[in-house]
């Protein structure tokens, strides 16, 4: 008599499985930590010792089908469940003891009912509890592979031997035959457990399930309990001959010896040499109020989880992409369950101006997950740039500078290679800044691009230094109907508002709609610290980041860009709160005041007056507003409305004392 | 920005205010006071002041004249762009009558206030 020892299961489990567990706590379960069924398989054992009683979880564990459809006749499946939980915390003080108890209490349960007769792979039913650290790609973990302990411990009359010892070549070539016959007629549930008739008057094996299997009367034949072996060890048995030995006891309690067939088949070499025979003593099973089960697995001989690290192995573009997802999902667990995500990545964003405010748009725009960046610019990098501008670097300056849009996008990629970045080195014309005609062609061609880019673009971000070179894209934008977020800077302060657009319900008003006379040539006249953008350094990065919150904002409003300018005390808002028309904000005072006003009829940019006249002679009417922009006022009626406080100024009514101090209209 | 300010609401009284825009209202019907004052949020795109800072205006004016005149009396280059609001958070329409614009904003002491400030366009 000796005892028999068994070799228990070692887990292994594919980095796919913990994709697939990350995505589905981030998009799927998130703070849900409730029980999930998951299937795992394994082989039998092979020649290498080291691969022994392997058991795996992949990509499919989570669904049956997935796992079945993935499975070769080689492989056996095993029914499990997950309890992942939310912090390490609950993954440290879950009781084990109850957990091993409890799921083995299922399985005696199912020896008990014969329902394993149906379903053998209960008998292999296991547990894993987990603790995934997203954000690092980490993942501890533990499985049970609970086995019961029957009253007294298995012992076997005999000691195991190989399979050659019992039957001859022809035999074993016979059971070969008929096993792979079996498993290609029966369900894969009945693949690791079954039985094998030896009549030995015919001298031939036959192979029954459990569920048609009828205890042999027949004195001269030889029934053997067979079961798919992962164990590779020629003195032990695999782990679920534990369960195994059990459930056959109770089923055929006859019997005071059982001989299993410990089935070890090489994949795919059709070798069953270094398959066993083992006898095994009747065992009984315990009270189920006295039942013990072991099984939690060692890791280095050692009661404790496992770490996976994924951070490691991953791919790094795919770490980058899953890492930025996962930051953003987070918010739709508890903080803005709504978020749209898709919505947000398939947003395509132009941004006129590679500047401050074009850098920190890009960066605030990436921090969302939104990676469609196109920029323009028609500079280079200058020595003043890197400090102020965060996509560029001391090295970018060198050697005349580099092509400023150009290199944001490249810049866009260093920061995340998924991005779609790109870029145009376009020179923007603006009114009241005429050019010779050799220069038509050039300027028409860049009008063309200029055109062509915000009709494939979804949002026009207005970051450019003066306000004349917004004009174009305000137009542009207004006649192809599409969002614009202008954002602008003064010296400790900034503008950031969004455009109304032709068929808006009560139309807010552009960039150009409050005031009364048609852009110019700013530059002109001016002195260096007139010229360039003299700022207080944090009003770019303030108005970079609010011009892309405003946007996030008014998508997440299910109106979108209709939707009604919000303003203190307003009931109308988004899923993301305010949606302002415009913020007007103070770095001298730190606030921002939300103001909001209508669109002008009279609009040097957005009027009908204008769009019309655009729409009817295109180039050529950009032309003359380029080289003389009076002519906007013209169009709009402004001039007159201008000629009409001069001639006020000049033709001051008589004014008796009393109303000296005012100016009369 | 948020709280309108007003140097001559600071240096006038209540009632010397009251009685100062009836005094206009009936001696120039058909017209509003209005101060408008130079916003003293920030620093940068500093205007001037305006040397005259109330006005009595025909109520069929639009905020454009008003502006067109605020423009003429600083001398503003065209190439300065500014805007004009009243209370905390309007932008009054610029095509808007200023007879509309008295009756929904004017202070409590008759006078409609309203603020000028010169518009950022730096990137
Ligand atoms: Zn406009």
């Amino acid at each position: 008599m000796s005892l028999v020892q068994f070799e228990s299961f070692t887990s292994s489990v594919d980095p796919d499985y913990w994709y697939e567990l990350e995505n589905k706590k981030l998009t799927e379960f998130k703070l849900d930590n409730t029980e999930r069924d998951i299937y795992a398989t394994y082989n039998t054992g092979g020649e290498h010792e080291q691969v022994s009683s392997r058991i795996r979880l992949s990509r499919g564990a989570f669904n049956k089908q997935d796992t079945f459809n993935t499975m070769s006749v080689y492989d056996f499946s095993s029914p499990g469940t997950l309890l992942n939980s939310n912090t390490m915390e609950d993954f440290k003080n879950l009781d084990k003891k109850a957990i091993i108890k409890e799921v083995a209490k299922k399985i005696y349960d199912s020896i008990v009912s014969g329902d394993w007769i149906n379903d053998p792979t209960l008998l292999t039913r296991f547990y894993l509890i987990s603790y995934a650290e997203l954000k690092q790609h980490v993942f501890y973990h533990w499985f049970a592979f609970p086995a019961i302990t029957p009253t007294q411990a298995l012992t076997s009359p005999t000691s195991s031997h190989l399979i050659g010892k019992t039957f001859n070549e022809e035999q074993v070539e016979q059971l070969r035959v008929a096993y792979d016959m079996y498993r290609t007629d029966n369900h894969i549930r009945d693949r690791s457990f079954f039985v094998v008739v030896h009549n030995q008057t015919s001298n031939t094996l036959t192979i029954n399930s459990f569920s048609s299997y009828k205890e042999e009367q027949s004195s001269d034949s030889k029934v053997y309990f067979a079961f798919a072996d992962p164990s590779s060890l020629e003195s032990h048995p695999g782990w679920p001959l534990r369960n195994f030995s059990l459930a056959v006891s109770h089923r055929f309690p006859t019997h005071s010896v059982y001989t299993f067939l410990c089935i070890r088949e090489i994949p795919n070499k059709r070798d069953l040499s270094r398959s066993l025979f083992i006898d095994i003593n009747q065992a009984t099973l315990s009270d189920p109020s006295k039942m013990v089960a072991v099984g939690w697995e060692k890791t280095l001989n050692k009661s404790r989880p496992k770490i996976a690290d994924m951070g490691q192995m991953m791919d790094p573009i795919k770490l980058a992409e899953s890492s930025v997802r996962l930051n953003l999902e987070l918010m739709k667990w508890r903080m803005f369950p709504s978020l749209d995500l898709n919505k947000l990545s398939n947003t395509k964003c132009l941004l006129v101006g590679a500047g401050t405010l074009g850098c920190h748009v890009a960066r605030n725009l990436m921090a969302w997950g939104c990676f469609n960046i196109t920029f323009i610019d028609r500079t280079k990098v200058s020595f003043s740039n890197p400090v102020r501008q965060p996509l560029y670097e001391y090295v970018d300056c060198l050697n005349g500078g580099a092509n400023k849009a150009q290199c944001a996008a490249d810049h866009v990629k260093k920061i995340y290679p998924n991005a779609n970045a790109n870029a145009y080195s376009l020179d923007i014309p603006m009114p009241g800044h005429p050019y010779d005609d050799s220069h038509k062609e050039a300027v028409q061609s860049h009008y063309e691009q200029m055109n062509e880019l915000i009709k494939s673009h979804d949002v026009i971000y207005l970051l450019t230094d003066t306000r004349e070179s917004r004009w174009l894209p305000t137009l542009l934008a207004t006649a192809n109907d599409k969002i614009v977020i202008n954002a602008a800077l003064g010296f400790d302060s900034y503008l950031v508002m969004r455009h109304g657009q032709p068929n808006h319900t009560n139309r807010l008003g552009c960039y150009f709609c409050f005031d009364v006379v048609a852009p110019v040539d700013s530059t002109k006249d001016r002195t260096l610290d007139q010229q360039c953008t003299v700022t207080r350094p944090g009003v770019s990065a303030v108005a970079g980041s609010l011009a892309v919150e405003l946007l996030v904002a008014m998508l997440h409003h299910k109106l979108e860009s209709n939707a009604p300018a919000s303003i203190v005390g307003s009931q109308d808002q988004g899923e993301l709160g305010f949606i302002p028309h415009q913020i007007r904000g103070s770095m001298s005072n730190f606030q921002n005041a939300l103001m909001t006003g209508s669109a002008y009829n009279q609009c040097t940019a957005c009027s009908d007056a204008i769009v019309k006249e655009y729409k009817k002679n295109g180039f050529d009417f950009l032309h003359k507003v380029f080289n003389r922009s009076k002519l906007l006022e013209e169009l709009t009626g402004l001039d007159q409305l201008q000629q009409k406080t001069q001639g006020m100024l000049d033709e001051m009514e008589f004014i008796d004392e009393d109303d000296e101090e005012y100016q009369f209209m | 920005m948020g709280i309108p300010n007003s140097k001559y609401k600071e240096q006038t009284s209540f009632s010397d205010r009251i009685q100062e825009s009836n005094r206009i209202k009936s001696k120039h019907p058909g017209r509003v006071p209005v101060v408008v004052e130079r916003y003293q949020g920030w620093s940068g795109e500093q205007l001037p002041e305006l040397k005259r800072s109330k006005f009595i205006i025909k109520e069929c004016f639009t905020m454009g004249h008003l502006m067109s005149m605020v423009r003429e009396q600083m001398e503003l280059r065209s190439d300065q762009q500014m805007f004009l609001f009243c209370g905390r958070s309007e932008i009054p329409p610029t095509a808007v009558p200023l007879s509309h614009i008295y009756s929904r904003y004017k202070d409590e002491d008759g006078f409609l206030y309203i603020q000028y400030a010169g518009e950022s366009a730096f990137g």
